[in-house]
């Protein structure tokens, strides 16, 4: 009886330990609902299988939540660490940083529809044009860590075809087309160069805004703003950095909305009306509280509408007026995305991939 | 100038600690030893693991990294082919969280906390200990999964010179050449180690990406080394050593594995220079160690963006008998280090000090207590005071069998690293040591059957740490003390042999099992490249010269940062064979291994292919 005891404790204890392995985590397959969202995750550098992209899709009562929508729509997955993650409303252009690729796809099905890999090294961002994407490639690494042959390469999204590329300078980062000319945000210079679309290899115009420009974002009377930041290896005067407005007639810096606690991503989103841009930033070192701003455009000023820890990206839904936030709290675990009312209140928090950063919503 | 103030107060305690009047029992001196009991007589609780020169004989081709993977109940995080980084995690924690000491030195880099142990070469060394859980009390910050303690040994007491030469080649072009030696004579006595080791490390793996075989790119490295050492016994109750330690690893960096057909060419050379002044004096109430060192590392990868340090660390040991029964050892160390780095303020500087009293009590033949109290300081931080306790009795010592119940319990601590601190814009000089504790309790049973002996442990741990680092995604990114951790679990070790006994077929067998489950404590998911399950077997024949030696490893499944991926688990079969020749006074050991014999596809790091089948001979003159 003793024995038999020793025998059930020995065999108590081998049925915990094998009972107890590390399981494969399972996800529901992305099916796309009347309305819904997508959320790009670019992962952990160097590790591409983090990278993916969630998707939340509403019909009718309801609601179905994909952690790895990209790979179950199309069976495969994203290959690289999403970068860039645009949509006109129809496609969507996701760029991949460690596998440089450009991949189309339907922005509500996620179905892959073309994969660009010629002339394609470390592609950023993308702006639509009709049946074209431009998008930034800030080129080939060196093994000092600089880039070398920056340009923009042009895709047609019918045939998926690189129909032609121009160079431009430094490091290009975000992208935007408007009234026949394209802008491009140069970073780690000061400038801004503007392109025209009928004469892809004129030299560019240049705006200078004293402070390396990144993304950009029209509000509602079709106005272009580019975030101006402060980079380790590009250092600008405080009172330049914020969200800058560009006079498109004549190319040039028309007002700052100074706000030095923009992120060096510059990350900025416009609202859903276009009267506001929603930027991400932090308050002053060293607190580490990072925070959502709203500028107000006609006011020059802003607000922050939102604080909390790791904050990466922001998006509003069309439909709810609601604010996402998109947050990593660090490189090992999953991200978050919480949902904020216009006033910014909390209403929701789900657990995401690693990383997320870009909101699409259709 | 903080140093030498320091220097100063170094020899006054000194001049101090020599005058006092204790003693120490006899039972614990030989008339030609000088030596301070090392911590491990201080930690008879914990889970202590030797590995001695005959396992290390047979992979001292290779680096600490392989012996350690194929004999230890650690996890080896290789970032793809030998010679790549290469990181270790025990009892679930985090390569920071193990401590590598060399002659008092932790070898740690004091920029990023860890050390690539690619870059040590088991051929400089004699013996391995691996202390198993927290032992920050006894070696220091960092000490918190675990503490490896290198040893270099001379005997005085050899009879003749010893001389070594070997050379190995192996698939992948792995090459290596050394040459040791130790020689001299009973006043001087010398050890010299110098090695060259380079592999191109292009072996063929399956692209799960472009679907299709490839071979690696861009994974070749080459290191060298010398060691060498010079002892000095100018009477009977003095020893001084100085001893000088310089590595330099040149390795290109292995693309992950989509990247692997479009390598950016990265490559980096790293230096280290290890010097150090011992001197152990035996009165007849003490023993004094005390040295003094230099250490210098430098990473280069082809920029400007240097990162270096410089660290000069003066310490003091005194050890004595209260009793027949008690042990006393004391001592601290003082530290200072210059860092070099591009990202830091160019006034970066850092200081560091530590005390700390060791006390043995033998209440019985049976029943042994110790204690190790700690306290370090840190440039504008206070790390925690750092208590341990370890206790062993011996239930059972009769008629050939032994059955030891042993336990532990410490605090541990980890000084952030220098880059923790004082990286980028938003450093960061503030932010707290990670701060825990450790509970270990154990079983060791011996027992001698007619031509057969027997040895099986099981120690289960239970660890925690608070104000855990990580690097934060900000932007720019800073450190930051934001998770809590908690690890249990349990490590088993069994083997049978017959090495005591007069039989012509020496044969030794071992199996060992570990559970470790880690975890943050706020999300119920197993700490990224953590396996729960590690296995590991081996068996070993000597008949005659000949040699046999197979080792199985099993690795389970890990987690990496993607909630939906993991790394599949994977069994490794190593194959040796060995035959020692006899030539008039000299020895050539031929050995020929065959490892991963199963070809097995596996990865320790997400993205880096590991080599399949391969193969390396060996020979080594003895003289």
């Amino acid at each position: 009886m003793k024995n038999n005891y020793k025998f059930q404790l020995v065999f108590a204890f081998i049925a915990i330990l094998f009972t107890s392995c590390i399981e494969d985590k399972e996800t529901t397959p992305y099916v796309p609902g009347s309305e819904g969202f997508h959320v790009g995750h670019s992962g952990a550098f160097g590790k591409p299988k983090t990278s993916s992209v969630s998707a939340v899709s509403m019909s009718d009562s309801d609601t179905t939540f994909s952690h790895l929508a990209y790979m179950s729509a199309n069976g495969e997955e994203l290959g690289g660490n999403i970068e860039g993650f645009d949509s006109n409303g129809q496609l969507t252009v996701i760029t991949t940083a460690s596998t440089s690729q450009i991949i189309v796809c339907d922005t509500k099905t996620l179905e892959k529809k073309f994969v660009v890999t010629d002339s394609v090294d470390n592609p950023r961002y993308t702006a639509f044009d009709g049946n074209r994407a431009y998008v930034t490639v800030w080129g080939p690494i060196q093994p000092d860590y600089s880039y070398i042959r920056p340009k923009v390469l042009v895709i047609n999204l019918t045939t998926g075809e690189l129909e032609n590329w121009f160079s431009v300078g430094s490091n290009p980062e975000g992208i935007a087309i408007k009234d026949g000319k394209i802008y491009v945000a140069a970073s780690y210079t000061p400038n801004v160069e503007v392109y025209n679309l009928s004469d892809l290899t004129a030299a560019p115009e240049l705006i200078t805004i004293d402070a390396s420009p990144q993304h950009f974002a029209f509000d509602a009377d079709n106005n272009l703003w580019v975030s101006a930041v402060s980079a380790w290896s590009f250092p600008v005067e405080s009172e330049n950095i914020g969200l800058a407005k560009l006079n498109t007639t004549d190319n040039s810096l028309e007002t700052l909305i100074n706000y030095t606690g923009i992120g060096g991503d510059g990350y900025i989103k416009a609202s859903t009306d276009g009267s506001t841009i929603f930027g991400i930033g932090a308050e002053p070192w060293p607190s580490s509280t990072t925070e959502v701003v709203e500028f107000d455009l006609s006011g020059k000023k802003y607000d922050t509408i939102i604080s909390g820890e790791g904050f990466k990206g922001v998006g509003q839904n069309p439909a709810s007026k609601d604010i996402y936030v998109a947050i990593t709290p660090d490189y090992e675990n999953s991200g978050l995305v919480k949902v904020y009312s216009e006033t910014g209140a909390e209403k929701a928090s789900m657990e995401v991939g690693l990383a997320p950063f870009h909101f699409i919503f259709y | 100038m903080k140093f030498y103030i320091f220097m100063t107060f170094l020899l006054l305690c000194f001049s101090q600690s020599y005058s006092q009047t204790y003693k120490l029992p006899d039972r614990e001196l030989k008339e030609v030893e000088i030596v301070s009991k090392s911590m491990k007589y201080y930690s008879q609780g914990s889970n202590i693991q030797t590995i001695d020169s005959t396992e290390i004989q047979f992979h001292n081709e290779g680096t600490l990294a392989a012996l350690l993977r194929d004999k230890a109940s650690v996890y080896i995080r290789e970032y793809g082919a030998p010679g790549q980084l290469t990181t270790i995690s025990m009892r679930g924690m985090s390569p920071t969280n193990t401590a590598i000491m060399w002659n008092g030195i932790n070898l740690n880099s004091m920029t990023l906390g860890q050390t690539d142990m690619s870059t040590i070469n088991t051929f400089y060394f004699d013996n391995v200990d691996l202390q198993y859980g927290a032992s920050s009390a006894q070696y220091g910050t960092g000490a918190v999964g675990g503490s490896i303690i290198l040893k270099d040994n001379i005997h005085w007491d050899a009879q003749k010179n010893h001389f070594e030469v070997q050379s190995a080649y192996g698939s992948f072009n792995q090459q290596f050449y050394g040459f040791k030696g130790e020689y001299g004579g009973k006043k001087w006595r010398h050890k010299t180690v110098g090695l060259y080791q380079k592999s191109d490390n292009d072996y063929r793996f399956y692209n799960e990406h472009d679907k299709e075989y490839q071979n690696v790119n861009n994974a070749d490295f080459e290191h060298y080394g010398i060691l060498h050492e010079t002892h000095f016994k100018p009477t009977e109750n003095q020893e001084w050593s100085i001893n000088l330690w310089y590595t330099k690893d040149d390795r290109s960096i292995q693309p992950i594995m989509n990247e692997n057909m479009s390598p950016n060419d990265g490559f980096t050379e790293n230096t280290a220079f290890r010097g150090l002044i011992n001197h152990q004096l035996h009165t007849e109430k003490w023993t004094h160690v005390s040295s003094v060192a230099y250490i210098k590392d430098k990473l280069f990868s082809g920029s400007d963006d240097i990162i270096a340090t410089e660290r000069i660390q003066a310490d003091y040991r005194g050890e004595t008998s209260l009793s027949n029964s008690i042990s006393l050892q004391t001592g601290f160390y003082v530290m200072n280090i210059w860092p070099d780095v591009y990202k830091y303020d160019s006034k970066t500087e850092e200081f560091r000090a530590s005390v700390f009293l060791a006390l043995r009590f033998d209440i019985t033949n049976r029943f042994t207590v110790s204690t190790v109290l700690r306290q370090t300081f840190v440039s504008s931080l206070t790390p925690p005071f750092t208590p341990s306790l370890d206790l062993s009795y011996s239930l059972l010592n009769v008629y050939g069998k032994s059955l030891t119940l042993k336990g532990s319990v410490g605090r541990s601590y980890r000084v952030p690293t220098m880059n923790e601190r004082y990286w980028g814009e938003n450093s960061n000089p503030d932010i707290e040591p990670e701060d825990g504790f450790n509970i270990d309790l154990g079983i060791d049973y011996s027992q001698d059957f007619p031509g057969v002996t027997l040895n099986a442990n099981v120690t289960g741990f239970y660890l925690r740490t608070y104000n855990k680092i990580l690097w934060v995604p900000a932007n720019p990114t800073y450190a930051k003390n934001i998770k809590n951790t908690r690890s249990f679990g349990v490590e088993s070790n069994v083997n049978v042999s017959n090495q005591n006994t007069d039989e012509l077929l020496k044969w030794k067998a071992g199996i060992a099992y570990t559970f470790t489950d880690a975890q943050n404590t706020d999300k119920n998911k197993q700490l990224i490249y953590v396996p729960k399950h590690l296995f590991k077997a081996f068996v070993s024949l000597n008949y005659h010269g000949w040699g046999l030696n197979v080792d199985h490893n099993y690795v389970g499944k890990r987690t990496t940062s993607s909630d939906f991926h993991n790394l599949d688990a994977y069994h490794l079969i190593n194959l040796g064979f060995s035959k020692l020749i006899q030539l008039q006074d000299n020895n050539l050991m031929l050995t020929l291994k065959v490892n991963n014999l199963m070809n097995e596809t596996y990865q320790n790091y997400e993205e880096y292919p590991m080599p399949g089948i391969n193969y390396m001979l060996k020979a080594n003159i003895t003289f």
